[in-house]
């Protein structure tokens, strides 16, 4: 039994929580939304693996929101999870209609073309799979600051690296790697 | 400075990064973008940039989310494990207290609900609020141990038919007794005290319905206000009532608000052994869903709580009159406002089937 009296509501401490970076908190999270998200995806054509998908696609985004500071705390985290999980839904549910008509022409005008996404999604496929190949600490410095969106300040405490300097420099460093296992990997670079 | 008034970024690190991940203002972005149109080189470098950004998002989503799967696997392995647990000690507290009443039976002693016969386990679990004025023993006597006191001879014993119910009832309803954990079930799983626990004798229970608690906060958070604004009078009405043991008497006064008359109980249960329905029905991080059932002059309240509170704050906890039909249940410094409405279960919502 848990000795902490925690009721239903403890957004602040889960908020809390992810800010210090433990990502414990997003499994009560999930526990919570599993059912009506569920429910919600099943009764839109979608399936059980869909649901868990786009719950698991919400918390990351609220993880990512909370983190670089960009979440604003407007609704319940319960409620802001549902709502995120049924929009992701409802976007995949139309760019698969796209899909299978084949023209596109329900794509909002100012989006980017299928053929440009598709180019983009292939070459930030090919950037993350040479980020997981990149030794350390290049890895981790480019995520906290492209995707924890951390400043220099706080990547040098993380990393244990002398100053904000040192990280810009091991930065540059780590692109230029990077961008040698890109060139490796990019289509009529072989 | 270029001849389009702006300036060569394809090396300037901080411009690049400042603009895919939106730290620079409108005037500086649209800056870079009328100078991307006409530089091949920055573009270029701004689109690395911003591939760079993309594979360090979707590799941080992924990793995050792969993270989140295992943690949900290693979290439901144990909860799967401590059901199983819990299923299996309940059926042998089952087993054990009806072979124990069989046997007390034939030796020829009636079954009587005095201290002897009360199960050891105390007040675990679950709180009296008025336990000098309606003992634990009080609760076998009353309700459907009386109406078994008045069966034929051939029925069994008042005891063992409970024990022979709900033995029936673990059985049948093995899914709502895995649910109970082994705590639980154990500590508060004696004759007297365990009706109700059971899924199968909860359903049968007249005078039993669902209301949801809403929980006022005491930190203060967007929640929080929005949860007070619902219980206005919780702030600022003086409570009218007490129903503890010191006030018994005044609990049983006519005048006294009809919420609290009698007295209350309070008992947590986890969660997870909610019914389906009330699950994806009423469940949300401000109501806590609650079985109310009245029984004559008793009334227990089994909250259904995401994470169960620690037993010296449930041993604590205190039922407050707020108005004539709504109690505040305080535990462990949280208010939770019920509407026990006169009768409820004429305006309470049924009990799933």
């Amino acid at each position: 039994m848990s000795a902490t009296p925690l009721f239903a509501s403890n957004d602040a401490a889960i908020l809390d929580r992810i800010r210090k970076g433990d990502e414990g908190a997003l499994v009560g999270l999930y526990r919570d939304n599993r059912s009506p998200v569920r429910a919600l995806i099943l009764r839109n054509s979608g399936t059980e693996e869909d649901a868990d998908d786009m719950l698991q696609e919400a918390l990351v985004t609220l993880w990512e929101r909370v983190r670089t500071g960009k979440f604003h705390y407007s609704a319940k985290l319960g409620t802001y999870v549902y709502a995120t999980a049924r929009n992701m839904w409802l976007r995949r549910l139309a760019r698969r209609r796209r899909e299978v008509s084949g023209d596109g022409t329900d794509a909002p005008a100012d989006d980017a073309s299928p053929l440009d996404m598709m180019i983009e999604e292939e070459e930030s496929a090919i950037v993350r799979s040479a980020l997981e190949r990149l030794g350390e600490p290049c890895r981790k410095l480019l995520l906290l600051f492209y995707w924890e969106e951390e400043s220099m300040a706080s990547i040098a405490a993380a990393l244990g690296m002398a100053n904000a300097d040192t990280v810009k420099s091991k930065k540059y460093q780590c692109k230029k790697a990077l961008e040698a296992l890109v060139r490796e990997r990019m289509p009529g670079n072989d | 400075m270029t001849d389009d008034g702006g300036i060569h970024f394809g090396t300037d690190e901080e411009l690049l990064s400042g603009y895919v991940l939106g730290r620079l203002d409108a005037s500086e972005r649209e800056k870079m973008d009328r100078h991307a149109a006409l530089c091949a080189p920055c573009a270029e470098s701004l689109r690395r940039e911003m591939l760079t950004a993309a594979g360090a998002r979707r590799l941080g989503r992924e990793t995050l989310k792969a993270d989140l799967r295992k943690r949900i696997r290693e979290a439901d392995a144990p909860i799967h494990w401590l059901r199983i647990t819990g299923a299996a000690a309940a059926l042998c507290v089952v087993a054990g207290l009806g072979a124990y009443y069989m046997l007390f039976n034939r030796s020829g002693n009636p079954v009587q609900s005095d201290a002897s016969s009360r199960p050891i386990g105390g007040t675990t679990g679950e709180i009296a609020q008025n336990e000098q004025s309606v003992p634990p023993e009080g609760l076998a006597r009353s309700g459907n141990a009386d109406k078994a006191v008045q069966a034929p001879s051939t029925v069994p014993s008042p005891a063992m038919a409970h024990a022979q119910s709900k033995q029936k009832g673990a059985s049948k309803t093995l899914q709502t007794d895995m649910d109970n954990s082994l705590k639980e079930e154990t500590a508060a799983g004696g004759i007297a005290r365990s009706e109700g626990v059971t899924g199968a004798v909860q359903e049968q229970t007249p005078g039993a319905f669902w209301s949801d608690g809403i929980v006022e906060q005491g930190e203060v958070s967007p929640g929080a206000a929005a949860a007070k604004k619902s219980i206005p009078e919780a702030a600022e009405r003086s409570l009218l009532f007490k129903s503890n043991a010191a006030q018994d008497a005044a609990s049983r006064r006519k005048d006294a608000p009809a919420a609290v008359q009698g007295a209350y109980f309070v008992r947590q249960r986890p969660a997870s052994a909610l019914p389906p329905e009330r699950e994806t029905s009423v469940r949300n991080r401000m109501r806590i869903p609650t079985r109310v059932e009245k029984n004559g002059e008793r009334t227990t309240l089994t909250l259904y709580l995401d994470s169960l509170v620690d037993e010296s704050d449930l041993k604590r906890a205190q039922v407050d009159a707020l108005r004539d039909d709504s109690v505040v249940v305080t535990i462990g410094g949280k208010k939770i406002l019920y509407r026990i409405p006169r009768g409820g279960e004429t305006q309470g919502d049924r009990p799933p089937k």
